[in-house]
């Protein structure tokens, strides 16, 4: 049982390579699904993990075995971890809980704020055009969500580049994508490990809607230039942004994750290190993606093996209390 | 005080409580509102209600009196679906809503009660005079300013000021709701007139008619205090869905360099 448990807790380490592979192998839609119920499956096991850990201490107490009729001398002998183990386990799972709880909370609070804003929002149609002469885009979630577009970016755009952009901002409020990267970002707040996982669904689901949007205008080509063209005109003509947003959008990508990237880089290949807007374009002038099932195989396979061992450590505890108790009786 | 100062630099306007402090100082709203007004062209799937008129206008001008009492005071409000615009013209299945709430001087406190009168008023108009066309086209519930929501929709698209004949032809193109019957000369010259009236539009003379242009002016206000209040809470960033990303410059060269590449620069429309 104790290799289990600590198997369970390896898993979270193939965050990485396995956010890699789903994103580049997988297509956007499927990729995002698998791995935010990925990320989601693999904090839900380590904390499992880490809680299992501190209840084969617990199991063992006296008091304990005497509440709940068993024999903790049994429990004692079963090979169970304890002592340090548990304590150190329970500090983390105290932690990943809290770090959990509050992230909910404050996600919950943007997200209610989101909402009012979006009702408080002139009109009452989809669409909100401000004449905002710096170039921005972006849907609020809320019921129903509004896309806001400043005049700024309208002008960057052409006709069907303006297209391309409402196709890709209905995208993500048709598909709720702010649920998918709050439950990735919940998780990552649970199990820092994950955190590229988190990190890879928040790109993902930018391409999920760039392919939308490619499927709504009829031509990928098209939705690559608006892209361009929007993210130059922001860049000339927005003013810098706070700070805090700032530190937000370069951290997660510019961390670690680029650190090793560049570590095991092909110096030739100019998107290795690129940031989310020019692999998107990159992305939407090749071909259409397949859907990658090989690599969603082994992906399913691998979660399906982390939530099988932390199932069977769980499962062992569970018999070796059982049978503390029938000895007792 | 520093509100002011961020007002007039257009769009730096800090937060709810600068705004209700805004309602007490009538002068200031009017020097600066003036010329305010925000629009929004909205629009929404067609298969997605939108609720009773009634409902829906009156919480408009509440919206308007709520997020724009600093910017316009008398509000007009004008807002109705509309067929496909200009705009969005890749769209097939959209209506279009717009709103204009033009500003005149005044107390920015009683605006709500503005926003419905007028609203109200605005609706009964064009039920009046252009809706003949409308009711035709659309029904007694798309009539209501139905059209007026097109031609902004028009005008916003364009780049440059439109004469009437430019309009009914762009919105023959666009085609005006269900792809009703074309609307006459007069009728757009009647419409151009009420929204001109109305300060939705600013109109300059070119030989025997005029051209017409969506009104230059703090638009944009609410929206812009609702992303300020974005940027400060890194979170609520996170929970908006923005089309692009900031780019670094290494992004913008690689950019450059895979659109750029095969003959046509990224800057497509003279952003480069």
């Amino acid at each position: 049982m104790r290799a289990l448990i600590f198997l369970t807790l390896l898993f979270p380490l193939a965050a990485a390579p396995l956010a890699r592979s789903v994103t580049s192998r997988v297509e956007p839609r499927l990729a995002t699904w698998l791995m935010a119920s990925g990320a989601l499956l693999l904090a839900g096991t380590s904390c499992g993990a880490l809680g299992l850990l501190v209840l084969s201490e617990l199991a063992r107490t006296p008091w304990l075995a005497r509440v709940g009729d068993w024999s903790s001398s049994i429990v004692a002998d079963g090979g169970l971890p304890g002592g340090w183990t548990s304590l150190i386990a329970g500090v983390l799972l105290g932690a990943a809980l809290l770090a959990a709880a509050t992230f909910a909370v404050r996600r919950g609070r943007a997200l209610a704020g989101a909402r009012r804003h979006a009702r408080e929002l002139p009109g009452h149609g989809e669409l909100v055009v401000t004449e905002d002469k710096c170039a921005d885009a972006y849907a609020v979630p809320g019921r129903p969500g509004r896309i806001v577009v400043s005049a700024g970016m309208l002008d960057a755009l052409d006709e069907r580049g303006r297209a391309a952009l409402l196709a890709h901002e209905r995208a993500h409020l048709r598909a709720r994508h702010h649920w998918f990267t709050g439950v990735a970002r919940l998780a990552a707040a649970a199990n820092p490990m994950v955190r590229p996982l988190a990190d890879a669904v928040e790109f993902t689901v930018e391409r999920w809607a760039d392919e939308e949007a490619a499927a709504a205008v009829g031509d990928r080509r098209l939705v690559a230039q608006a892209i361009a063209s929007a993210a130059i005109a922001a860049k000339t003509t927005r003013p810098r942004r706070a700070v805090l947003a700032t530190l937000g959008a370069v951290l997660p990508g510019g961390g670690p994750a680029a650190l090793s990237r560049r570590l095991r880089n092909r110096p030739e290949d100019p998107l290795r290190d690129a940031g989310p807007v020019p692999r998107r374009v990159a992305a939407l002038l090749a071909p259409a993606p397949r859907p990658g099932l090989p690599a969603l195989t082994v992906s399913v396979l691998f979660l399906g093996l982390a939530v099988l061992c932390a199932v069977k450590a769980a499962d062992h505890l569970q018999d070796l209390i059982s049978f503390a108790h029938a000895v007792s009786e | 005080m520093r509100r002011e100062r961020d007002r007039k630099q257009q769009g730096k306007l800090a937060d709810t409580s600068d705004v209700t402090a805004d309602r007490e100082t009538p002068a200031d709203t009017a020097t600066s509102g003036a010329t305010a007004a925000w629009r929004t062209l909205t629009e929404t799937e067609s298969e997605a209600g939108t609720g009773t008129e009634s409902v829906t206008e009156a919480s408009t001008g509440r919206g308007a009196a709520s997020n724009e009492a600093g910017g316009a005071s008398g509000a007009a409000t004008v807002g109705v679906e509309a067929g496909r615009q200009a705009l969005v013209s890749g769209d097939a299945d959209a209506d279009a809503d717009t709103h204009v709430n033009g500003g005149a001087g005044g107390d920015a406190s009683t605006s709500a009660v503005d926003a419905d009168g007028r609203a109200n008023a605005g609706a009964s108009a064009s039920d009046g005079a252009g809706g003949g066309a409308a009711e035709q086209a659309a029904g007694p519930r798309r009539a209501a300013g139905a059209l007026e929501s097109a031609v902004l929709g028009v005008l916003w698209s364009a780049s440059e000021p439109l004469s009437p004949g430019e309009v009914r032809e762009k919105l023959a193109r666009g085609e005006l709701a269900d792809g009703g019957p074309t609307l006459s000369y007069s009728t757009v010259v009647t419409i151009l007139t009420r929204l001109h009236e109305k300060r939705a539009l600013s109109r300059q003379r070119d030989g025997r008619a005029y051209r017409y242009a969506p009104l230059a002016d703090e638009a944009g206000l609410a929206a812009r205090r609702l992303s300020q209040l974005l940027d400060r809470a890194a979170d609520r960033e996170a929970v908006l869905s923005r089309f692009v990303a900031d780019l670094s410059e290494r992004d913008e060269q690689v950019l450059r360099d895979l659109l750029g590449g095969r003959g046509d620069g990224a800057g497509s429309s003279g952003t480069a």
